[in-house]
């Protein structure tokens, strides 16, 4: 299990780490505990590697997760989604059994 | 709703529900712009490119039929789903709301507010038209308001989560009454309305004729001509550093590109040889009508198709149901209909004083103006080239998503856009007499105060009566609205201090309060005046303030020679009362015949008159004044030593 990428998440991470000018640093999903309906996710650059953390790989991008957060987020895929009007990253979690209205925070 | 994110730097991964909007490329605020129209309305936003577009609903339809259908099951429908029940449900379904806003029954029913619906309406709370639909009524506030929530649930939609605020656009001409009730139906739906921005002005904006630049600074003449499906608009906008101002508005609320399909269907019912079509005939018709219009756009001529009228099962022989229509053809069916759009212009240009030669642009708004003749008409009118190159459609909703952009702070630059108050704002004072404290023309945001003092002694209250207009007479201003300010210190009349501040905010919307600056007591009102007035009725009042000139300076005048008149009629009468011992006899009846040729000089038309005669009371009464000041001071220093004066 653990947290996988889809081909254009990745694809998308790719670019964005080239452009940050960090191309071989890593992406770090977490959770927080905020939020109306419980949880909400984390999605960050990281440049370290912490005693606890766990590291995935999708088409050679680097993950990085939390022990802890990891029981909320185990079996997730990140995917990207782009419209006229929004783009950016969307967690889809098995896990989740129900989500505030705005989508914001969610419970497992 | 799944939410979108973006990836942050370490440790700056956004709360929940914090502002930030990442993932719609660096834009702060989810905004929008919402062209709230007369039979369609339209919501737009900045894109991922940068660029103002329109939100397309599931079928990609960006245009939202402004059509409210409330079920007898209590269901709201709106849009192209109300639209299917006009034939079904007319009295339940409402199209042309827009028309209602802000409107009393006496208004709609006169004037060229007049207008014909199948819908039952009466007089509801604070003089504001109500739609009786069964048992219940809803304020056309309300209806306004589903089409908003409808327009928002889309953009809420597409951009990924709850707007933080809209621009939304109204007609240049709307007045008070009908700005606040726009705003109000913003509200209802859950908008957070940024700013009312005129429609005209959100078309030069969506053409970015901001940045316009000729010779020194950011200055220009544009006319905006929109022909929509119902109405006629031209307005004439000045730009200034940046800054938009309406000049003048015109046209025709009862015309329009429906006008355009009904000369064609006129065509059609005469060669299908029907003279009363029934309403699915009528329906037909229009539908073809429509089709030929739009296709003449493109093409020389259009194949048209009679309609089969009822109880015919095929045309008999030697009748085909065949036509075609050329586009010369169709031209001179619409020729006098652009005629008169064309007086409007004229009339506009007039208005605001400049010619057609002295524009530096012509925007076209509205489908209307994609008719080749329209442009070739607006062409040949303006002596230019109109600008066309955004759809006329959504060219409003377009500005307005700009400008909704850049209120949130979202552009680099801020550009304030001013408006200005159509006609003059002020009180009535003594005499009847309108004091204008904003003057017409003013840009909003304004605010304005002039201090106001009592007329008579021991005077503790004051009414502030707001009144809007040119002329100088209250009587022949319209008057807004009226409030007390009570709890004045008693003093002598013209001691007290009364601040009376005026302020029109971005939206055109009037706040008055009045101060006593002794005591701080305070009253204030937001002016939501129950009538509003078209543009005809005010281009009619600036009119007769025109031609009225001389007599109402005359009548000023005279008034307040009149109320100084009593001014110092009541103060002579006064200073009899108290020290009227000082006088002689003959002193006496002096004074009071001189007092009594002021009285009567006063109840004349003659201003002059009675200044004079005000002139020579205050002569021949200079010497009873110099006694009753001597002895005041005596008065005064009795019991006080010398030194105390030293």
């Amino acid at each position: 299990m653990g947290v996988v990428m889809t081909e254009r998440a990745a694809g998308k991470a790719r670019e964005m780490l080239a452009r940050r000018g960090t191309p071989e640093a890593a992406v770090r999903i977490g959770v927080t505990t905020s939020g109306c309906s419980g949880l909400s996710y984390k999605l960050e650059y990281t440049d370290t590697v912490e005693e606890f953390d766990q590291v995935f790989e999708s088409y050679g991008v680097r993950i990085v997760v939390d022990g802890k957060s990891l029981l909320a987020l185990d079996g997730t895929q990140v995917d990207f989604e782009s419209s006229a009007f929004k783009s950016g990253f969307k967690f889809i979690n098995p896990q989740v059994k129900g989500q505030c209205g705005c989508g914001e925070s969610f419970k497992v | 709703m799944d939410l979108l994110l973006d990836i942050a730097e370490p440790g700056q991964s956004r709360k929940p529900h914090e502002v930030d909007l990442l993932e719609r490329g660096g834009r702060q605020r989810r905004v929008v712009g919402i062209d709230l129209g007369t039979t369609f309305s339209l919501v737009a936003a900045i894109n991922l490119e940068g660029q103002p577009a329109c939100i397309a609903d599931d079928a990609e339809r960006t245009a939202l039929p402004s059509v409210v259908h409330y079920g007898l099951d209590g269901a709201v429908l709106v849009g192209h789903a109300a639209e299917a029940q006009a034939l079904l449900h007319p009295q339940r379904t409402i199209s042309s709301v827009k028309r209602l806003m802000g409107r009393g029954l006496a208004e709609l029913s006169s004037g060229e507010g007049g207008m014909q619906t199948p819908l039952q309406l009466l007089d509801g709370e604070g003089g504001m038209v109500q739609i009786v639909l069964g048992a219940r009524r809803v304020s056309p506030v309300e209806v306004s308001a589903e089409i908003l929530r409808s327009l928002k649930v889309r953009a809420e939609e597409a951009l990924g989560g709850p707007l933080q605020g809209a621009v939304v656009t109204v007609p240049a001409y709307f007045d008070d009454a009908q700005r606040q009730a726009t705003k109000d139906a913003a509200r209802l739906a859950g908008l957070e309305v940024m700013r009312l921005v005129n429609e005209p002005t959100a078309a030069a904006l969506a053409y970015g004729l901001d940045a316009f630049q000729e010779g020194e600074g950011r200055q220009g003449l544009f006319a905006i001509y929109d022909l929509g499906g119902g109405t006629f608009d031209i307005s004439i906008l000045r730009l200034n550093e940046g800054v938009f101002q309406v000049l003048a508005t015109g046209g025709n609320s009862r015309l329009g590109g429906d006008d355009f399909d009904q000369r064609v269907v006129d065509y059609l019912l005469r060669e299908a040889g029907v003279s009363i079509p029934d309403s699915r005939f009528l329906q037909a018709c229009r539908r073809e009508a429509r089709r030929i219009k739009e296709q003449l756009s493109e093409w020389e001529s259009v194949d048209a198709t009679l309609p089969l009228p009822d109880g015919l099962e095929a045309w008999p022989a030697g009748e085909s149901g065949r036509r075609t229509i050329t586009r010369p053809q169709f031209e001179a069916w619409i020729g006098d209909l652009l005629h008169s759009t064309g007086v409007a212009c004229r009339r506009a240009l007039k208005d605001a004083g400049v010619t057609a030669a002295a524009l530096q642009g012509v925007v076209l708004v509205g489908g209307s103006t994609r008719v080749p003749l329209v442009r070739r008409f607006v062409a040949q009118l303006f002596q230019r080239e109109p600008l066309c190159d955004l759809d006329p459609d959504q060219v409003v909703a377009l500005g307005a998503a700009h400008q909704a952009d850049l209120l949130a702070g979202n552009g680099d630059t801020e550009l304030l856009l001013l408006d200005v108050t159509p006609l003059s704002l002020g009180l009535e004072t003594v005499g009847e007499l309108a004091e204008k404290i904003i003057p017409r023309n003013t840009p909003i945001p304004t605010a304005r105060a002039q201090d106001f003092t009592t007329f008579k002694d021991g005077q503790t209250a004051m009414e502030i009566h707001v009144v809007q207009g040119e002329r100088e007479l209250v009587s022949q201003c319209r008057s807004l609205a009226r409030f007390e300010l009570r709890g004045i210190p008693p003093m002598v009349a013209g001691a007290a201090r009364i601040r009376v501040t005026f302020g029109v905010d971005a939206d055109g919307l009037l706040t008055v309060s009045a101060r006593e600056e002794s005591t701080g007591i305070e009253q204030s009102v937001r002016v939501k005046p129950s009538y509003g007035l078209s543009d005809g009725q005010i281009e009619e009042m600036l009119r007769d303030a025109l031609s009225h000139g001389a007599a109402d300076l005359q009548a000023r005048l005279l008034n307040e020679a009149r109320v100084e008149a009593e001014r110092v009629l009541s103060a002579v009468g006064a200073a009899l009362k108290q020290d009227g011992d000082l006088l002689s006899e003959a002193e006496l009846r002096r004074v009071k015949a001189v007092t009594l040729q002021l009285w009567e000089a006063s109840r004349g038309q003659d201003a002059t008159l009675i200044n004079q005669e005000m002139a020579r009371l205050d002569q021949e009464t200079a010497f009873f004044a110099q006694r009753r000041m001597d002895r005041s001071i005596q008065a005064a220093m009795v019991g006080r030593n010398m030194t105390d004066f030293a």
